[in-house]
């Protein structure tokens, strides 16, 4: 029997490895950046004010350490174990009955792994470990409680029966103190914990001492909420009961499908409590050895392809982070060289990082049309993706807009909470704008982070020396890019990337990089006013020699001498029209032949997602 | 038995310690340095109330251990935990008895590399006069549009309780937001006070003679719902302002956003009948911020005369003409029998001056108005460029408060129900988070160096991520619990009537001068 027991132990184990950080490597990482831990008083009591909050700063305590994606998936996987260990003592999963044990775990697993694009919307910044181990205590503490309990089982056969009513008295307080400081300390795992109690406890064969505990048990689950509600101002009564409960929403719009791991564990629990009383789930399942081996085969396969299929597998949901994390390490060629692997239908976030890289390496005139720049909604489902959550205050800050990153910033963390993500662009803002003192919160604050004192104390770096700053090559990237004079007062709409594009086309650039941008910006929304305009004031400081591929291929528009190439591009594009073809579909044919050139985006690209 | 006996005094041993107070040996010797030490809050030389909450302070020097000796007639105490100074209360309280209308002295010695050095003393005054044991604020984190977490707190400043009056979380749900503002209360006391809800379960919450109503302040003759409110201080009426208010960002100026008004009236809310009538309405004017004098006969307010030049977007022109809304401080009598108004006088003219005035409050004994100034607008909150001015009643002179200003935004003063302490928020800290400042206002009508609320933990305000908008002084507690207002806040609103008055006006259409000045 131990060796199924090692079988279930092993094939999970590889199971939640590959699962994690050989899977999900960028997105634990990411993880981690949206999240945040800072050691001290103030956040711990932030974090107290709404029950659960203890599992949440806990919780946000083991996600900082997806810094490591393979440390933090270790920790979770030691978690898990552990709760299929407690599970199977709990509730006598014996024998091939342990296979049962891998139910909740394995809709722990998923609930980690089918987030996708809800990363950026979660406002329970610890999830990532919380409900694991809100599990696991849950687990715990109904072992302990059914301890107490067997005792005054064992003890009704003898005659000291104030031992019995001793051990009734502590399960009595045990149920109550678990109820509250449960409820207090880990929200609705606490109460869900009572109520498992209660109903495990509740023998179908009443004895002197114990015979109802669901009684009790459902007394404090009902009265305990009602009761802490008057103490606490973070929650709505009618949601007192499921405080912390993981719902996905957005609006009016619930995603209830990454609330199915924790229905099932809700129901695994009840279902495990009421059954558990014939003791041992193997003699119930079955005792042939081959109906053992199948049953084992069964249990592993579906636990092997219920996490394969939760998991957020879109590519573009994980170049996505990868590209992020280039651009805020200014590590441009790493942003190309990722966009390519995955241009064909990169959303437009990509697009803008892409974009962002080119400027860096000076080769936007050269190679912004020539790699895909025609982006696409994010694949999220129903949860609508918005580029200023997921990108927007990185995007601005690299393309000089830095008072509007520092606003983004910030209205995220409103909306969402405040992550080392959010922490480290607030501070850059800030050490831009030299204000020094509010640069010097942000920084302290990531000081009292584990992972980020390094980061932090290079930003203290640059302000008490400012040529360290120039040197940086963030500076170098934003500096040019920057709007000179005093700016103006505008409204973005919660569009980034409209906003950012119509921001450098209608610019009135400054020096040459912000000339280039600026024609390949109006050259992207299409006004040939506007480019003509961006044009002539790219030519007024440029040279007519080395002038970059699409800035020519729309100088070759506008000439009235073509080139031999764009005269061909124009016999091909009106000899597939003469044939009767829509645009749509010449643009498709012709692609193959000039999708590198800006003559294909000029004619057949129309309109470019924005969201 | 014997194990009862050791398990009894293990207890108590460790209760000993838990209650002991960490008194750290002054050092020996020690090197000295002739600057006062870098602490934050910055409390050198400030005037304290003798009722206030321990001066908790942390060292922001080099160094890895810290000694502060508060003294004052002969008794001496003194705290210290590596860089931070923590004050125990009791004590706190009988130094401070002891210190009142005298002063406390303080040294600081910290433990640097090679040995202790000795700071320059610095001195903490405590005045004769209490401070009004509570106050009030909203604590929002400094967005622009978004608000998923707003309350409205109130804080024992004797002490370091801090409660929710109310909290949007209570009512709140993931898709319908709800902003809370603009609390108010009549004469310093809580049974009469309001608040305003907006978006979700939208409406003005009244608390009138300790019962609650839920109100709608919208009607079809006025341009929006109260807004920024003024209790009359003996008649049942309520001033607010009518505001369109809008927000644009800067893209590159330190302010970063503009919070403008496109259009705005003044309007008279009666508790006990639940109308409302107008007050001010005027086309070309944009009237804000209303304000009672301490008798309740003339009730002040800002107005700025503003004509569009387009007539399409109203929004866009003021966000491209925004630094030329300049606001003046005017005034109307008030009859408190007949409840009507008299004819508009201009109290100061700051617009000639290119000045902008916002949040006027007079003092409880009528001598002087504070206010904030800045270049333009009325949300000096966000402009660094606003300061807290003062005006002498009696004269009309008017100057910028000494001691209190700083180079970041100084908004939103208020007085203490004596009229001897003065609090207002600043953004002096960081530049973008305001907190509550308090400053000393003596007999001569001179202000006193400004202090920050105090904290129990000085690096509070490093981790806290919140604004304390809109502090106001209160003689004693909210007793109504957040719940209760949440149960009233989830209901319908009583919709207020619309009572059409006179409203007379003297304003000059094309200048925004008043015809009728008061005589200086």
């Amino acid at each position: 029997m131990k060796q199924i027991q090692i079988i279930v132990t092993v094939v999970f184990t590889l199971l939640a490895i590959i699962m994690l950080p050989v899977m999900n490597y960028s997105y634990l990482y990411a993880v981690q950046e949206h999240s945040l831990f800072i050691s001290g008083h103030t956040f711990m009591m932030e974090k107290l004010s709404v029950p659960g909050g203890l599992l949440e700063w806990i919780g946000c305590y083991c996600t900082q350490f997806f810094y490591y994606p393979w440390l933090g998936s270790a920790m979770l996987i030691i978690i898990w174990l552990t709760s299929l260990c407690v599970t199977a003592k709990t509730f006598h999963l014996n024998g091939i009955g342990f296979c049962v044990g891998l139910i909740p775990i394995c809709a722990l697993l998923c609930s980690i792994i089918d987030l996708g694009y809800w990363l950026y919307y979660i406002n329970n910044l610890g999830y990532w470990f919380s409900e694991s181990i809100g599990y696991l205590i849950l687990i715990i503490s109904v072992f302990v409680f059914s301890k107490l309990v067997e005792k005054t089982h064992r003890l009704q056969e003898g005659e000291e029966r104030w031992r019995d009513i001793f051990y009734l008295g502590c399960s009595s307080g045990f149920l109550v103190v678990w109820s509250i400081l449960g409820y207090i300390a880990f929200g609705w795992w606490g109460l869900l914990g009572s109520l498992v109690m209660g109903i495990k406890e509740t023998s179908t064969k009443p004895s002197p001492y114990v015979s109802l505990w669901i009684l009790p048990s459902l007394a404090c689950v009902c009265v305990v909420p009602s009761i802490l509600y008057q103490f606490y101002t973070h929650f709505r009564f009618d949601h007192a009961w499921f405080v912390g409960f993981p719902i996905f929403q957005q609006g009016n719009f619930v995603d209830w499908k990454l609330s199915v791991p924790f229905f099932v564990i809700i129901a695994f629990v009840l279902t495990m409590a009421i059954i558990s009383r014939w003791h041992c789930m193997e003699n119930s399942i079955c005792k042939k050895k081959s109906a053992r081996f199948v049953t084992l085969c069964v249990f592993l396969g579906i636990c092997i392809i219920i996490p394969l299929n939760c998991n957020f597998s879109d590519e573009n949901f994980h170049s996505e982070l990868r590209l992020y994390r280039a651009v805020e390490e200014c590590r441009w060629q790493d942003v190309i060289d990722e966009f390519e692997e995955h241009q064909d239908s990169p959303t437009q976030q990509m697009v803008m990082c892409k974009n962002l890289a080119l400027i860096n390496l000076g080769l936007l005139g050269e190679k912004m049309f020539a790699l895909n720049n025609n982006g696409v909604v994010p694949n999220s489902g129903k949860l609508k993706v918005s580029m200023i959550v997921t990108a927007g205050s990185l995007l601005y800050y690299y393309n000089g807009l830095v008072n509007y990153a520092y606003r983004w910033a910030i209205e995220n963390e409103v909306k969402h909470g405040l992550s080392v993500k959010q922490l480290k662009m607030l501070a850059r803002c800030a050490v831009w704008k030299d204000e020094v003192a509010l640069a010097m919160k942000y920084i302290t604050m990531l000081r009292s982070t584990t992972f980020y004192k390094k980061w932090a104390k290079q930003r203290e770096k640059m302000i008490a020396n400012i040529s360290d700053y120039r040197d940086n090559p963030e500076y170098n990237a934003v500096s040019p890019l920057e709007i000179s004079g005093d700016g103006e007062l505008d409204i973005d709409n919660g569009q980034c990337m409209e906003y950012i594009i119509s921001n450098y086309a209608y610019l009135i650039p400054q020096n040459l990089v912000q000339c280039e941008v600026a024609v390949c910006y109006a050259m992207m929304l299409k006004d040939d006013e506007l480019i003509k305009y961006q044009l002539e004031n790219y030519y007024s400081r440029h040279s007519i020699e080395n002038v970059p591929k699409h800035i020519l291929e729309i100088v070759d528009i506008y000439n009235e001498n073509h080139t031999v190439g764009y005269q061909k591009f124009i016999l091909d594009y009106q000899t597939k029209l003469g044939k009767g073809h829509t645009l749509g579909e010449v643009g498709k044919t012709l692609k193959p032949l000039y999708r590198t050139t800006y003559w294909w985006y000029y004619y057949f690209v129309n309109d470019f997602a924005t969201y | 038995m014997e194990k009862i006996k050791y398990l009894v005094v293990l207890l108590l041993a460790v209760c000993m310690i838990g209650c002991s107070n960490n008194h750290p040996e002054v050092p020996a010797n020690y090197v000295s340095n002739d600057r006062v030490p870098n602490i934050f809050p910055e409390y050198t030389e400030v005037t304290i109330p003798a009722n206030i909450a321990p001066m908790n302070f942390a060292v922001r020097e080099v160094g890895d251990n810290c000694v502060a000796r508060f003294s004052c007639k002969g008794r001496e105490l003194t705290y210290g935990d590596g860089k931070n100074v923590i004050i125990d209360e009791d004590e706190w309280k009988d130094l401070l008895a002891e210190a009142k209308g005298g002063e406390i002295k303080v040294e600081v010695f910290v433990h640097e590399k090679d040995g202790w050095k000795a700071y320059k003393p610095f001195k903490m005054y405590v005045a004769e006069e209490d401070i009004d044991p509570y106050i009030s604020y909203r604590l929002i984190k400094p967005s622009y549009v978004a608000y998923e977490m707003l309350s409205m707190n109130q804080r024992n400043i004797t002490n370091f309780e801090e409660k929710d009056i109310y909290n949007n979380k209570l009512v709140q749900t993931e898709a319908v937001g709800q902003c809370v503002n603009c609390h108010s209360y009549r004469n310093f006391k809580t049974d009469n006070m309001q608040f305003h809800m907006r978006q979700g379960f939208g409406g003005t919450m009244i608390v009138y003679n300790n019962s609650i109503k839920k109100i709608d302040l919208k009607t079809d003759s006025t341009i929006s719902a109260g807004v920024y409110p003024a209790w009359h201080p003996t008649e049942d009426v309520i001033a607010y302002s009518t505001n369109k208010t809008g927000q644009s960002f800067h893209t590159k100026d330190k302010a970063k956003i503009e919070v403008k008004d496109t259009e705005s009236d003044l309007i008279l809310y009666d508790v006990k009948t639940d109308e409302v009538s107008n007050i001010s309405c005027l086309k070309d004017e944009l009237e804000v911020f209303p304000t009672w004098d301490a008798d309740g006969n003339y009730l002040y307010f800002c107005s700025a005369h503003w004509e569009y030049l387009d007539t399409i977007s109203h929004e866009s022109e003021i966000m491209h003409r925004y630094n030329e809304v300049l606001y003046n401080l005017y005034r109307k009598s008030f009859n408190a029998k007949t409840h009507e108004f008299g004819p508009v006088e201009l109290v100061y003219d700051a617009a000639s001056k290119h000045r902008s005035v916002s949040l006027p409050r007079v003092s409880p004994d009528n001598k002087y108005m504070l206010f904030a100034e800045g270049d333009f607008g009325c949300f000096h909150v966000w402009h660094p460029h606003a300061d807290i001015y003062i005006m002498d009643m009696a004269t009309q002179e008017v100057r910028k408060v000494e001691n209190i200003n700083s180079s970041e935004s100084e908004s939103y003063p208020t007085w203490s129900s004596n009229g001897r302490w003065i609090m207002f928020g600043s953004r002096r800290d960081d530049g973008n988070f305001t907190r509550a400042y308090i400053a000393y206002f003596d007999k001569h009508g001179n202000a006193h160096k400004a202090f920050e609320l105090p904290q129990k933990d000085p690096n509070f305000y490093t981790f806290q991520g919140r604004s304390y908008n809109r502090p106001e002084f209160m003689i004693e507690p909210v007793l109504i619990t957040p719940q209760e207002f949440a149960e009233v806040a989830k209901q319908e609103p009583i919709h207020a009537t619309f009572k059409s008055t006179k409203v007379s006006s003297n304003i000059d259409g094309s200048t925004g001068a008043s015809i009728q000045q008061i005589n200086k």
